[in-house]
């Protein structure tokens, strides 16, 4: 590979969108070519640079904090049907209905040991007396399958037997034990084909095995997506009261975070009273917590410092300094202006703590967030 | 719960399923907007818009991409439309824009005093979208080029030119 086209190479390099043997390429000509490769070390500063710029960019961005609620207040109210579509979208989830079909082979499972326990064999050696009435749909494949040893299945043999022999004789008992079978009949027969009509119970869970084709198309999609794409999901909202999703609550940690950032976020030792953890947001490599106290709010971010300490702090005037743990720091109050739909004073402290650079801003008191942040570590 | 299922319970009728899509996008769309219009109430409109159309048109949502590519491409066409419609550039920020386009080699009054942020909301928007969206929403460059509707050529070729600049403003001014 030539120098001369490196450059357009090195680029799309970066972008990742070449080709494997192309980027295989390119590795081996970096390697040999230190003309390319200090050419390529440059083009990857200014893309770090690009990145952390962007990204400090984005964060800075305050988002309106009823934002949502006022998007959900000007959507048309349309005739929910709830409880029976979450049903029917669940029942097509694939992991849904292996836990469905799971819970089934557990129950006739549960069923199949009950109905050869000891203490029911004798119920069974009633019915096969009578004719053998339940026993193509209750007769176990082979005892073994029931865990029991060859000991207990002779204990059992003879046990039948004796029981056999007790109830025999007395077309009562042996009348309450076959209605006793009768009403156990319909677990047994949920492990065999079903033949549930349209929307009874046994319908949906024969549904489950069968139905690939229906959880095809969400399985689909998900390999659709990028991996950067489905990272940046990791937006999420831990507060049960605004989404009770198992999925946000499990992935919205900051035990979490380390799954898309190279590091823990250090969390506040000191949180005002009252102070709630709602959203942690990862805008590629910060990572910001939302907390709410009472009707305030307060966001601590965390990422790697850009070097150049300008960018890192801009200083307007109204613009103070401070020290927070020994680290020099900057604080900034900024007053609500007609349109930010904000009522009450943002205080924003920026400081940098050995590798890490750390913002907290919301609209408590400044004391509080200067508390706040001195706890951060 | 996947995006996949919310928006199949939203297309069922299910209005909590499209508020988690709400509170799920809501902030980053908001960012992204913002990055192009630098005007608060603008670009909440924006984002408002777009989640209404997003709410009508669920229905015939058929899944050829996901949500988060659809939700943004709606944004971005607002954004668009509100520039059109605005037209809220100074003369300052094009003549930033213009010597941004041409590459000119005047360059070190502008470098100087300038630091990375305001050199890059002196960007032409589409331009500052490209970044947005690659660096800040983690977009990939396929995904950046659906978004916007234009080929994946175009969407490397800002990145690029993008860099480039950086790096001729780091030799001037090193990070």
């Amino acid at each position: 590979m030539s120098c001369d086209n490196m450059m357009q190479m090195l680029n799309d390099f970066l972008s990742k969108t070449l080709s494997k043997n192309k980027e295989g390429k390119v590795k081996r000509h970096l390697e040999v070519c230190a003309s390319c490769r200090s050419e390529y070390h440059s083009l990857e500063n200014a893309d770090n640079a690009l990145r952390q710029v962007i990204c400090e960019m984005v964060a800075d961005i305050d988002v309106p904090r009823r934002l949502s609620e006022r998007i959900e207040e000007i959507l048309p109210q349309r005739k929910s049907n709830t409880l029976r579509s979450r049903l029917s979208i669940l029942l097509k989830t694939p992991a849904v209905a292996a836990a469905l079909l799971f819970m089934v082979l557990a129950a006739g499972f549960g069923a199949y040991n009950n109905y050869f326990n000891p203490a029911n064999l004798q119920k069974v050696a009633i019915s096969e007396k009578d004719g053998g009435k339940y026993s193509d749909s209750a007769a176990p494949p082979t005892v073994d399958n029931t865990g029991a040893s060859v000991q207990e299945k002779e204990d059992r043999l003879k046990e039948t037997q004796v029981t056999q022999t007790d109830t025999a004789g007395n077309p009562d008992e042996q009348m309450r034990k076959e209605q006793d079978n009768t009403v156990r009949a319909p677990e047994i027969t949920l492990m065999g084909p079903a033949q549930g009509q349209p929307g009874d119970t046994s319908g949906i869970l024969r549904g489950q095995p069968s139905a690939p084709a229906g959880e095809t198309a969400p399985e689909g999609l998900n390999e659709s997506q990028p991996a950067e794409e489905q990272k940046t999901a990791f937006t999420t909202f831990a507060d049960p009261g605004m989404s009770g999703s198992m999925d946000d609550a499990n992935d919205g940690t900051l035990e979490a975070a380390p799954r898309h950032v190279d590091f823990i976020p250090a969390k506040p030792d000191y949180l005002p009273p009252g102070s709630v953890l709602v959203n942690i947001t990862r805008l590629a490599d910060v990572i910001t917590q939302d907390y709410r106290t009472g009707a305030n709010y307060f966001t601590v971010s965390q990422s790697r410092p850009i070097a150049d300490d300008s960018a890192f702090v801009k200083k307007p005037a109204q613009v103070a300094n401070i020290n927070i743990n020994g680290c020099q720091g900057f604080i900034e109050e900024s007053r609500p202006e007609p349109g930010d739909h904000v009522s009450a004073a943002i205080t924003t402290l920026r400081w940098r703590q050995g590798d890490w650079a750390f913002s907290v801003s919301g609209d408590l008191p400044a004391e509080e967030i200067i508390k706040i942040s001195e706890s951060v570590k | 719960m996947s995006d996949e299922n919310l928006i199949l319970l939203s297309q069922s009728g299910d209005n909590e399923a499209f508020s988690q899509l709400v509170r799920k996008y809501s902030a980053d769309a908001y960012r992204t907007a913002f990055m192009v219009l630098r005007d608060r109430d603008e670009v909440e409109d924006v984002v408002q818009e777009s989640f209404l159309t997003c709410y009508r048109k669920i229905k015939s949502f058929r899944m050829e991409s996901s949500f988060k590519t659809w939700l943004y491409r709606i944004v971005v066409n607002r954004c668009y439309d509100r520039l059109r419609k605005l037209n809220r550039e100074n003369e300052a920020i094009k003549k930033m824009s213009l010597y941004l386009k041409n590459g000119s080699e005047d360059s070190y009054g502008i470098e100087s005093r300038l630091d990375l942020r305001e050199i890059i909301l002196g960007l032409r928007p589409e331009h500052r979208l490209v970044l947005t969206l690659y660096y800040g929403m983690d977009f990939g460059v396929q995904k950046v080029a659906d978004i916007l509707g234009v080929p994946v050529g175009t969407v490397k070729s800002r990145l690029n030119s993008a860099r480039n600049m950086i790096r001729r403003s780091l030799t001037v001014k090193p990070l």
